[in-house]
């Protein structure tokens, strides 16, 4: 048995790093498989992050449906507590769900969201902020992680996350460690190769889906060695041996996109995708402190906590926020970094000094409007390039678990919680960091060839792998099918069969805040619906 | 039914055990063990732990409340007895959390 389906994911890939090594012979097979196929940019979730945006593709809903709106979530909507997303938060039917509902099977590798292992028919290695240390935890069937562990070379400090490794991701690395650090995700990718590649020939399943996640890391810590328009500020030995590693990295995964190509065979439909894009951050925005500056937060200790403390993920990251805030004078404030997601205290029994609801609409359109005005004190350049109140963009029932207040910045950027001197600083040289327009590339038979389509939805993708896998697709999917990417004479075939969605019986929320409290009516829903599909988020 | 002390200390010394066997912890595990300063555990690995019991017992737990307090102290460290006697102080017999996707998790 063949795979019908494989989907590639590469987090982070964009266009802009990838056209230039296809065009300089890095990645041929990729260059070749881009021209005789379809692809096209591929529009990300707000925010664009990992855990939203990967979990949109899969379920073909956006982020107010099924509730994942950054790696970590509010306890209940108005909790100050936070805890780290697993499986269980995820709100929405992922494509392996119901592919398994309509009796195929599918393996699911390294995808973020999959702790603990949903119970699948098929296979699942989780994979996120996934510690080594418990790589067996996050494996099904149990017995899973025995197999894959007798693979030749297999080392689950370096397949999983390891965060003497993470640290330094977010840390930054010293001149002389970037080659290893490369070379580790270099690794990485292999390892997860031959997982796939092990278990395509032992136990094949209908629908194939991997994750390699080392693009984003390379680009957000090497964003300057990869990017063309920085290529003329290298000028050092090393700084060119790091470009070097780079491009081998890249080289090393367009031989691993060809082996699995050809491991699923000429029949079978092939999809890779990114989350999201990229593009240089070229400054840091200290949320908080603009917040303290303007009366809206104010630190326990009059400090917060400084950039000199560690940024390693772990309870003092989930849980300092609660006690390091003066919450007696705090109306507002960012607890997660990655989401570019603020929170209004709303008054409540546990927060007496929180917001009344009279006068929350006020202190967020005063918010919003204030924020929109930062400049950047050297170029006098906007930071912030929207700010979106949650009804803007996050339609559903999670609705009110997600931030009160949104942020876009002008660079693409991710502000930072921590506390600092100023409010903005500028990166020198600048990081990698996410950007709107990800990737989409498609082939096989049933894929028209050599065509560039106009931007998708990253909500299209999820109907497009149903509809290779020739499954209906439930109405209560946010995407359509890019019919312009398949082969008229399959349409023909085989039309795009929508079914009604399944009522909700069978997805149970836990008792603590995920009620559908969002308070829209239908006119408000079609309403935001509209500004959604406006803004280009929803077809 | 809520489970015992006694059992959630075996359930949690179980998985502590086939966990341990991967990466070559030989050291004792008992409820004076330490995660982090006996084990080698990082922060992060309580966090997931957390999510695990959570699953395992199909209830939310104020783990982010005991993490907050646990963070405050000055060497920030759990051992198994503190990890099981939390657990069994918030267990309530009824589960309530499950896969909101209605997949079993």
């Amino acid at each position: 048995m063949k795979p019908r389906t494989v989907l590639i994911g590469l987090d982070g890939a964009t266009f802009a790093v990838l056209n230039p090594l296809m065009q300089d012979g890095t990645m041929p097979f990729l260059q070749k498989f881009v021209a005789s196929g379809t692809h096209a940019l591929l529009r990300s979730t707000i925010p664009a992050l990992t855990p939203p945006a990967w979990t949109s593709m899969m379920t073909g809903r956006s982020p107010g449906y099924h509730g994942i709106f950054n790696f970590f979530g509010k306890e209940a909507a108005n909790s100050a507590h936070i805890r780290l997303l697993t499986s269980n938060d995820v709100g929405a039917e992922t494509i392996w769900s119901y592919a398994n509902r309509h009796d195929l099977r599918a393996t699911v590798l390294n995808f973020p969201l999959t702790f603990p292992a949903p119970h699948i028919d098929g296979q699942v290695v989780a994979g996120g902020w996934m510690p080594w240390r418990q790589l067996r935890l996050g494996c099904y069937p149990p017995e899973l992680y025995d197999r894959i562990k007798t693979l030749p070379g297999f080392n689950p400090r370096e397949i999983a996350m390891d965060m003497a490794h993470e640290e330094k991701a977010l840390e930054g690395v010293q001149q002389e460690e970037y080659e290893g650090w490369i070379e580790l995700h270099t690794r990485r990718e292999r390892h997860w190769f031959n997982v796939l590649r092990f278990l395509v020939e032992n136990d094949p399943t209908d629908l194939i889906t991997v994750l390699f996640d080392g693009v984003d890391k390379l680009q957000h810590l090497c964003w300057r060695f990869l990017d063309p328009v920085y290529a003329p500020t290298l000028t050092e030995a090393w700084e060119f041996r790091v470009r070097q590693q780079c491009v081998n990295y890249f080289a090393q995964l367009d031989g691993l996109i060809a082996s699995i190509v050809e491991l699923a065979g000429p029949d079978a439909t092939i999809v890779m995708t990114s989350d999201h894009g990229f593009g240089p951050q070229v400054r840091t925005f200290f949320v908080n402190t603009w917040l303290q500056q303007h009366g809206y937060l104010a630190w326990a200790d009059g400090e917060g906590p400084r950039p000199s403390e560690t940024s390693v993920l772990g309870m003092k990251q989930v849980a300092r926020h609660t006690y390091q805030l003066d919450w007696t004078r705090t109306q507002a404030y960012a607890s997660m970094p990655g989401g570019n997601g603020i929170q209004i205290v709303r008054a409540d029994a546990d927060h007496p000094y929180g917001i009344p609801d009279t006068e929350y609409d006020e202190l967020c359109a005063k918010l919003v409007a204030e924020l929109q005005q930062i400049k950047d004190p050297e170029t006098g350049e906007a930071v912030i390039a929207a700010a979106w109140r949650r009804e803007e963009v996050f339609v559903g029932p999670y609705h009110d678990m997600a931030p009160d207040i949104t942020l876009e910045l002008q660079d693409g950027g991710l502000f930072s919680i921590l506390a600092s001197e100023t409010i903005v600083s500028p990166r020198r040289p600048p990081t990698g960091t996410h950007a709107p327009d990800g990737i989409f590339i498609a082939g096989g038979p049933d894929i028209r060839r050599g065509v560039e389509l106009p931007e998708l939805s990253i909500l299209d993708i999820a109907p497009l792998l149903l509809y290779s896998l020739d499954l209906p697709i439930p109405t209560d999917l946010e995407g359509q099918v890019p019919s312009e990417a398949i082969e008229p004479s399959r349409l023909i075939r085989q039309p795009v069969h929508k079914v009604t969605a399944e009522p909700k019986a069978a997805v149970v929320a836990p008792e603590v805040g995920f009620e559908d409290e969002s308070g829209l009516d239908e006119e408000d829903e079609a309403e935001l619906m509209r500004r959604l599909q406006a803004l280009g988020y929803v077809e | 039914m809520q489970p015992s002390r006694d059992q959630i200390l075996t359930d949690f010394l179980a998985i502590l055990r086939s966990l341990s066997d991967d990466w070559e912890y030989s050291g004792e595990l008992n409820e004076k063990t330490c995660l982090i300063a006996d084990m080698g555990l990082e922060s992060l690995d309580i966090v997931v732990l957390g999510a695990n019991v959570q699953a395992q017992y199909k209830q939310v737990l104020p783990f982010s409340e005991f993490f907050a307090e646990v963070g405050q102290r000055e060497l920030p460290d759990i051992t198994i007895g503190e990890w099981v006697d939390f657990i069994h102080e918030h267990l309530s017999a009824q589960p309530i959390l499950e896969s909101k996707e209605g997949v079993a998790a």
